[in-house]
């Protein structure tokens, strides 16, 4: 009796189908299922995929979602433990471009441990491209696009602010007030990114580079219109700011115009980074509005459930 | 000043005994540290690793390039920094004294944290050759020109008295905590926190090639310590004694001096500030077997290993997989323990 | 023999020493003497290089004291100081044994090791042995250190080598009996071979065994001689400022006789 061809291609694909099926990393050689993130943003990023079941061991600096937190700590992002990264057998390490010390990632390296580290250029402006290559690296770019896409309403948001923006106000960040003089930001931070993309001048960033302490008669000099400072979101300092000579008599104390915004919510270059900076845009400059059907979507701080 | 009466073990077999009970603890202790870190490893499969192992496994690959050059750091360091303790209590004729009295280690800390702020402005061809290497290298030449500098203020007059050495160091310390308080104002963020870890101390990261050179330098230096022994003895005696029994007074002091400096310098420049261990480990040693350097400098030498080694161990292991940084341990360790010898002496004396 | 010429000891404005001169050969027992501020240890100091000379000229065995290598001085001269600042508890036998540093490459460990013993044995000292250093008195501290320095010299003295002991205050701590002993053991080493010379505050200790004395009286040597000639009435009311006289009786060692009307 002559065999039928079709059934015969049918029972051949059942069984390649099987063979496949049986032996998965035929198709997916590059499938890192153990992950160890040396960094909040990146942290963030891969929560944001959905694909936080593959993280294995995180940084100090990974906060956001507050679950991150509950993953193996492995030590501050700028000091990663060596064994400990290690003991839980990953196959991908992936670090801000911070990550250290450069001979712990070394040896790592040495060992056999995939890693990438992202590049230093690590600004408000690329984090899609830092979220597109988290995907690759994660084989799941569809969701890396559609992330991106989703954050686009930020960046759209941003620059319909923008555009109704009439002033440029003088900004100033204030890390912290606890010790001794406040800690501001300069140039090359990344606040100061941050203020100038919301459309605001770093007041600061003519005197000094980095973040450095501002003394008593500099910072009454300065008077900046808006000040930042970081803290519990949304909840007003301007009660401890209005109290130091620092600020007393600024035009940002007398017009009600000290924001605190959440550290790793503003500065950490994540995907909830443009809409903070939408955000922020809104509060330093008046007379401006949101577009129309806009909304806060992403938690300004960790204690809210995730995106 | 700690003036003891008497060693609790007086007798010379038992002193022989006590240091090679020493060196079998410091045997064991090494086989240990090499089983017990974050990634598990059997005994049974160290001993194979130690011996031949299959290249590729990661069991491998963490013994060889990562617990066993630790291992051997770590005992170097220990050993390095007791021995230079226990010359530094001789010639100073004080069981307190320490090679950070007189600005030893500051000198290194000068050179590194000067390495890691200007990094990337004044020092960055230098950061840029040596790479990884710039930071310690940055600590070692601190340490001998800071040396250097100790050295001929203390030489005027070809005296080196211990007054001038004293002088001198304290003099340079000053002046090196002013250049590092500068050197910190003008930090970067990340500099900041880079010199901060530095100055807790560390053992991690280092591969053999990294190690080799302090190995060599501590190993040179303590077989150069160990022969001080007997002028050391007499040199306790006072200066003026052991002139008249012809000791070198000024060239004892001379070397004991470099030998510390080399030491510190080659352990420093690797792991950072690591307190305690150059002044607690020869001052209990001394405490169990007296003043005799030809016990007492091996004894440090072992001691100085065990004890790091175990500082190390609680280091890794205790809160993984993060560490600890290992100059809390020290401290935290030898602290006490310091407190129940000395107990344990004036009860002794009965007081 | 030693000799010292010329020595001038300053320090800042102060003159300690003052064209002070010495000779001793080998074989005799001087003792330096004066009051108080006298410069007696000052000039011991100077002779084993323990304070600088501002001038002065000290030569052993005719060779320059700055000409030699200080383990061949210690071969040959030792040094009892007055005081020891060693607080650290080595055994007494550890402390003697120290003194077999410079003649480790001469003399074999037994040889050392007798000699040792021998000066234990000398200074009475011998059951304290295992001892640690800081639990003895005064006087035995003194003692021990007597039988380091003795050892130090016995390789010298077997051998019949000039050897040189110098010795500053022995007697300080010491109780009448070893008083006695301790310049017993002096002159004892002087017959040996060795030229001894020692600062001694007891005129009548100086008288019983010396050979010769050298009075010191602020920084400048005012007499030199027998102790019979040095030690008269107008020489001592001069320098110490008392009226006393040196009398010796039949089988008696010297005693100084103090007139009532000198207190």
């Amino acid at each position: 009796m002559k065999v039928k061809p079709w059934s015969s291609h049918f029972v051949l694909s059942i069984s390649l189908l099987c063979v496949f099926l049986l032996n998965p990393s035929a198709n997916a050689e590059s499938n890192y299922e153990r992950i160890v993130v040396s960094g909040g943003s990146i942290t963030e990023i891969i929560y944001a995929l959905g694909e936080q079941s593959r993280i294995v061991g995180v940084d100090s600096t990974s906060v956001f979602p507050v679950q991150a937190t509950e993953k193996a700590q492995v030590g501050y992002v700028r000091n990663i433990n060596v064994e400990g990264v290690l003991s839980l057998n990953p196959d991908l390490l992936l670090g801000e471009a911070d990550s250290g010390p450069d001979k712990v990632i070394q040896q790592l390296k040495n060992i056999g441990l995939s890693t990438h580290i992202f590049s230093e250029n690590d600004h408000f402006f690329a984090i899609e491209k830092k979220i597109s290559k988290v995907a690759k690296l994660l084989n799941v770019e569809q969701k890396g696009r559609d992330l991106n896409a989703y954050i686009q309403t930020d960046r759209k948001a941003l620059a319909h602010i923008l555009s109704q923006a009439t002033t440029k106000p003088n900004v100033l960040f204030v890390l912290s007030l606890k010790a001794g003089q406040p800690l501001v930001a300069g140039s090359d931070t990344s606040a100061h990114d941050v203020i100038k993309a919301a459309g605001g001048h770093n007041v600061a960033s003519a005197h000094f580079s980095g973040w450095k302490p501002l003394s008593t008669e500099a910072a009454i000099a300065i008077n900046p219109d808006v000040i930042i400072t970081m803290g519990r979101h949304g909840k007003s300092q301007s009660l401890d700011v209005a109290k130091i000579p620092h600020f007393k008599y600024s035009n940002a104390v007398k017009n009600n115009k000290v924001l605190t915004f959440n550290g790793s919510y503003l500065l950490g270059m994540s995907p909830r980074t443009p809409q903070a900076v939408t955000e922020l845009a809104k509060a330093i400059h008046s007379g401006v509005s949101y577009p129309n059907n806009y909304r806060l979507r992403a938690a300004q701080t960790s204690d809210k459930k995730a995106l | 000043m700690l003036a003891l009466s008497q060693s609790f073990i007086p007798v010379g077999s038992a002193k022989r005994m006590l240091v090679t009970g020493l060196l079998v603890a410091c045997f064991m202790i090494g086989l240990i540290s090499l089983a017990i870190g974050g990634v598990d490893i059997s005994l049974s499969q160290l001993v194979d690793i130690l011996s031949y192992g299959e290249a590729n496994s990661l069991q491998h690959a963490v013994i060889w390039e990562i617990r066993l050059p630790r291992l051997l750091l770590t005992m170097a360091v220990g050993a390095g920094l007791a021995a230079s303790g226990a010359a530094m209590q001789a010639i100073f004729r004080n069981p307190l004294a320490d090679p950070g009295l007189i600005g030893i280690t500051s000198g290194a800390a000068l050179g590194a944290i000067a390495t890691i702020v200007l990094g990337n402005s004044l020092l960055s061809t230098f950061s840029e050759t040596y790479g990884i290497y710039a930071v310690p290298m940055g600590a070692f030449l601190g340490c001998l020109v800071i040396c250097a500098l100790i050295y001929k203020l203390s030489s005027q007059g070809n005296q080196f008295t211990i007054i001038s050495l004293l002088l001198a160091g304290i003099a340079i310390n000053a002046i090196v905590s002013a250049f590092i308080g500068i050197l910190t104002l003008i930090s970067s963020d990340a500099e900041l926190r880079d010199l901060t870890f530095w100055g807790m101390g560390s053992l991690a990261g280092n591969s053999f090639k990294m190690i080799t050179p302090s190995l060599v330098i501590i190993s040179v230096c303590c077989l150069f310590f160990f022969k001080m022994a007997k002028p050391l003895n007499i040199y306790l005696l006072g200066e003026q004694q052991a002139k008249h029994l012809g000791v070198n007074v000024t060239a004892l002091k001379k070397q004991a001096f470099i030998y510390t400096a080399l030491c510190i310098g080659a352990s420093v420049s690797l792991t950072g500030m690591i307190g305690f261990v150059g002044f607690i480990v020869p001052h209990i040693m001394r405490l169990l077997m007296g003043p005799d350097h030809r016990y007492l400098m091996p004894a440090s030498i072992l001691g100085g290993a065990i004890l790091l080694s175990l500082a190390d161990i609680l280091a890794r292991t205790l809160i993984l997989p993060s560490e600890l940084p290992i100059g809390l341990i020290t401290s935290a360790i030898g602290g006490p323990f310091f407190l129940v010898m000395l107990l344990k002496t004036y009860q002794s004396r009965g007081f | 023999m030693l000799q010292a010429k010329n020595i001038c000891v300053k320090v800042g404005s102060n003159t300690l020493l003052n064209d002070a001169e010495l000779t001793v050969e080998c074989g005799r027992l001087h003792v330096v003497i004066g009051p108080n501020g006298a410069g007696k240890s000052t000039l011991l100091k100077a002779l084993c290089a323990d304070v600088p000379l501002y001038s002065g000229n000290i030569t052993y065995q005719s060779k320059c004291m700055n000409d030699y290598q200080p383990t061949e001085l210690a071969q040959c001269r030792a040094v009892l100081t007055q005081n020891y600042d060693c607080e650290f508890p080595f055994t007494v036998q550890e402390i003697v044994d120290m003194s077999h540093f410079v003649h480790n490459e001469h003399v074999p460990y037994e040889q050392l090791l007798s000699y040792s013993k021998q000066a234990l044995d000398t200074l009475n000292v011998t059951e304290l042995a295992n001892k640690s250093f800081t639990l003895l008195s005064g006087g035995e501290k003194q003692r021990v250190q007597f039988a380091r320095v003795l050892c130090q010299l016995l390789p010298a003295l077997a051998q019949k080598k000039p050897c040189y002991l110098l010795i500053d205050e022995p007697t300080a701590s010491l109780d009448l009996y070893h008083q006695y002993q301790v310049m017993k053991l002096a002159r004892d080493i002087a017959n040996q071979g060795a030229a001894v010379i020692a600062v001694v505050h007891d005129l009548a200790l100086a008288a019983s065994f010396a050979d010769a004395i050298t009075m010191l009286e602020k920084g400048k040597v005012v007499a030199m001689g027998k102790p019979a000639d040095i030690l008269n009435r107008a020489q001592l009311q001069k320098t110490y400022q008392i009226d006393a006289q040196l009398s010796q009786q039949a089988e008696h060692l010297p005693s100084l006789n103090i007139a009532h009307t000198a207190i």
